[in-house]
């Protein structure tokens, strides 16, 4: 064969080979293997620690009125547990009406520890080892298994976003150090309760702008020092890094939060007062990430009920502030346009707390409780809301089934790509107990 | 007079000598040169501390504060984009009164020393040729270029963020 025939047979055999990136009409590039239930999942980790004694059995009255049906006599005010809180956010309603409600779900192994928790949840593996506090997970998150493997072309860092209540080891969740993985596909996180501070509007908050003209040029400027830099930069090397585009669309976001934080926070509008707290501030925020970028896939996180372990009336409380704070956020995926019945909510908490009390007691007499892996600290719930057509509806599932494992397969199950996280990753199973 | 025989002898003497000089053998090598791009030495990525507090310095001419190092850090560690930070953080410092940055006028009046002195502050080294011709150019024929725009180019860049 002359090698020019060759040539030519070779590049129509290599135009056979190879498939041809095209759009789909969904705007995805590639599309996954399965097929997408719905458009945006919420995934909140109603954390801290919480008895499935005080939540789904109501052993102290219903504490949680937004989010569960009475199993009898509703709220019924105690000694320091006793505050109005502002009305229902979804108008009476209760929560589980819109979904199904696993009432007794598993955090089946490994320590009963807050951050092993979170890991276990947004990685879909139990640790049954120390976990490292200064490393992020060894095997990949969420985001990472989404931005991967959803195929879709807008699978971006706006388009996943881990929205913590806290500092310390959390934001190291939005990405592992796992091969092929990791920061390239990781999430944005945002700790708004540290950011939008005055000490934060110090540091960030009052940026030097330039004119459209003059950002180009600093871009030139820019990209002739990179392009004349003969040393190797790893731009993901610190961390998740968002396209221009994106970086603009941030900016414009923080800006927003500063501006609404230095009028009066929208949260003030919700009648908390005082009685405000640093899970509502994170729902506050996770709704405006919510309403400005409309990720496909967001998770947030609340802890304020973590007092209880030396306090279990303000437990109680804080209880029922997350509560209310979870019937919000699900008021306002319904009230965005884009995601209304487009999205999926997962409220789990991290696990449980143990059934014995320690030798706390508080100001009322309540004794205080820690979680050390007894078994009552393994029981939790999980709540699946969704729209009608994906998720049952109205449905309690009061068997023992589901566990904390089963939370990442199944929102990928959701968000269309499960069968494309390849084999042996993820220990755990979609919850098809929930959907239609 | 000399005999013939003689004449002959010498003769051949001089003719072996004249073909049978040793040749001089001439080798020609190349010096050796290290070619190395610019800043290729820098492999190691500076920490957050080290950024803010370097471009703090730059930027002020004195030490950062431990307070508001710390606010700082708080700020980097609350974001996951740490490039969104940096970037917001430098302007931040940029915008200012205090930041001790060269008036345009300053810079106008003495381009190459303004260019030469931007290379060594936040590069550390001398600017190359190449470097010197370019920034010059861009300065000479872009009268909005100020040098806020040039320091947060500097600032930003990858070298910058290497050492």
């Amino acid at each position: 064969m002359k090698r020019r025939e060759f040539i030519k047979k070779a590049g129509i055999a290599t135009v056979g080979a190879f498939t041809v990136p095209y759009i789909l009409p969904s705007g995805r590039l590639y599309a996954a293997t399965g097929n997408r239930k719905v458009n945006h999942v919420v995934f909140c980790l109603f954390a801290g620690g919480i008895r499935n004694i005080e939540s789904v059995h109501q052993g102290q009255s219903n504490l949680m009125i937004n989010t569960l049906k009475d199993v009898s006599g509703g709220f019924t005010p105690q000694a320091g547990i006793d505050k109005t809180l502002p009305g229902s956010p979804i108008g009476g309603s209760r929560l589980q009406e819109f979904g199904t409600l696993y009432k007794e779900f598993r955090f089946a192994q490994g320590p009963t520890g807050h951050f092993n928790g979170h890991v276990t949840a947004m990685t879909g593996r139990y640790n049954d080892t120390n976990l490292n506090l200064r490393a992020n997970p060894s095997y990949p998150t969420i985001f990472e298994y989404y931005r991967k493997h959803s195929g879709t072309s807008i699978a971006n860092a706006t388009n996943a976003w881990w929205i913590s209540d806290s500092l310390g080891a959390y934001p190291l969740l939005n990405y592992s150090s796992y091969p092929g993985y990791g920061a390239a596909y990781g999430a944005n996180y945002i700790q708004s309760t540290s950011l939008i501070t005055a000490e934060g509007y110090n540091a960030i908050g009052d940026p030097k702008s330039f004119t459209a003209s003059n950002e180009k040029l600093a871009a030139e400027l820019k990209g002739f020092c990179d392009g004349t830099f003969g040393a190797q930069f790893n731009e993901n090397a610190a961390g998740v890094v968002n396209s221009v585009e994106e970086k603009t669309m941030i900016n414009a976001f923080l800006d927003d939060l500063y501006q609404d934080a230095i009028a009066s926070p929208g949260y003030n509008s919700w009648g908390f007062g005082g009685e405000m707290n640093n899970d509502l501030r994170n729902v506050y925020y996770a709704e405006e990430v919510l309403k400005k970028f409309q990720p496909e896939l967001t998770v947030l996180n609340m802890q304020g009920v973590d007092i209880c372990h030396s306090n279990f009336t303000s437990y109680c409380n804080n209880l029922r502030k997350a509560d209310w704070g979870l019937a919000h956020l699900w008021d306002t995926i319904q009230s965005t346009p884009g995601l209304a019945n487009d999205t999926v909510l997962i409220a789990v908490p991290e696990h449980g707390r143990n059934l014995s009390p320690n030798t706390l007691i508080d100001a009322y007499g309540r004794a205080a409780f820690d979680h050390t892996n007894d078994n009552n600290s393994r029981e939790i719930f999980a709540l699946i809301c969704g729209p009608s057509n994906v998720i049952k509806q109205d449905h309690v599932i009061s068997s023992v089934e589901g566990e904390s494992i089963d939370v990442v397969p199944t929102i990928a199950n959701l968000l269309g790509f499960d069968t494309d996280i390849p084999g042996g990753l993820l220990q755990g199973n979609v919850l098809t107990g929930a959907m239609i | 007079m000399m005999k013939s025989s003689t004449k002959l002898f010498l003769l051949l003497l001089a003719v072996f000598f004249t073909f049978c000089n040793k040749e001089e053998k001439y080798v020609y090598q190349l010096e050796e040169v290290v070619v190395q791009q610019v800043g290729a030495e820098k492999e190691n990525v500076k920490k957050s501390t080290e950024y803010i507090a370097i471009a703090y310095s730059d930027i002020y001419g004195k030490t950062i504060p431990t307070a508001l190092l710390d606010d700082l850090k708080e700020a980097y560690v609350s974001f996951g984009d740490v490039t969104v930070i940096e970037d917001l953080i430098v302007r931040n410092f940029l915008n200012d009164a205090a930041a001790n940055i060269p008036s345009n006028t300053e810079m106008r009046s003495d381009v190459e020393g303004f260019v030469e002195n931007c290379f060594l502050q936040f590069y550390g080294r001398e600017a190359g040729a190449q470097e010197k011709w370019f920034f010059k150019k861009k300065i000479d024929e872009n009268a909005d270029l100020t040098p806020e725009i040039i320091y947060y180019s500097f600032l930003t860049s990858n070298e910058y963020k290497q050492f």
